[in-house]
């Protein structure tokens, strides 16, 4: 094989690679000047825009699958583990 | 005093889930502790997720509410010895409490799929994933 097609093979897949790690923005502090406003809409008591995060089940979703930043993930965990405590969503083993 | 956001489920076979001896109930629990009301209300009367208690059903009343830091572990002990309460979960707030909505606001809030979203609903649309 030519050096030349393997460097670009190398290249094509380091390319391919970055497409695939490259992360959306945090879809609550997306558009926002601090992430404060947009973690702020994070609600506990809001059922149906929690139930976004969850598996019909009622797992949470990994930060992989719902696209979260870390502290938005973290906010969340907290919220759905409220609504549960208060018998607004189901625990799951 | 600090302010607190406490959401109590009642229970239907005990306390009548009309919208004024819920809150009765709610802010009796509060003020015997030197507690102050700033809004109560009737949050929904809806299907628990699971049953506690054997109850299917449940009242759930939203407080907002300013208490003595010291007196908070007495109202939650209070709430948790009394048969009429099923569970209680008050929540410091910051330096201002958040906007009080009910049930049937967050139901407003919801968007639907004909009508256009409305502004202020929170973007939450399923992203699409690069694979």
């Amino acid at each position: 094989m030519a050096p030349n097609g393997s460097r670009a093979k190398a290249k094509d897949k380091k390319k391919r690679l970055k497409k695939l790690t490259e992360r959306t923005p945090c879809r609550w502090c997306k558009g926002l000047k601090t992430c404060e406003e947009g973690l702020a809409r994070i609600d506990w008591k809001n059922v149906d825009q929690l139930q976004r995060f969850v598996t019909p089940q009622g797992k949470i979703f990994s930060r992989k699958r719902s696209g979260n930043c870390s502290r938005s993930q973290s906010l969340l965990k907290a919220a759905v583990k409220y609504a549960r405590q208060m018998a607004l969503m189901p625990y799951v083993g | 005093m600090n302010k607190y956001e406490g959401m109590f489920l009642l229970d239907n076979s005990k306390v009548k889930p009309d919208v004024a001896e819920c809150v009765a109930a709610v802010s009796e629990a509060i003020t015997k502790h030197g507690g102050t009301i700033v809004r109560a209300e009737r949050w929904d009367e809806r299907k628990l997720a699971y049953e506690i208690r054997k109850q299917k059903r449940g009242t759930y009343v939203l407080a907002h509410f300013e208490a003595d830091p010291t007196k908070v572990a007495a109202i939650r002990n209070d709430v948790n010895l009394n048969e009429n309460f099923l569970r209680s979960m008050v929540i410091r707030c910051g330096e201002d409490f958040p906007t009080f909505l009910t049930a049937a606001d967050y139901e407003a809030m919801r968007p639907r799929r004909e009508e256009e979203p409305v502004a202020d609903v929170v973007k939450t649309d399923v992203i699409e994933e690069e694979v």
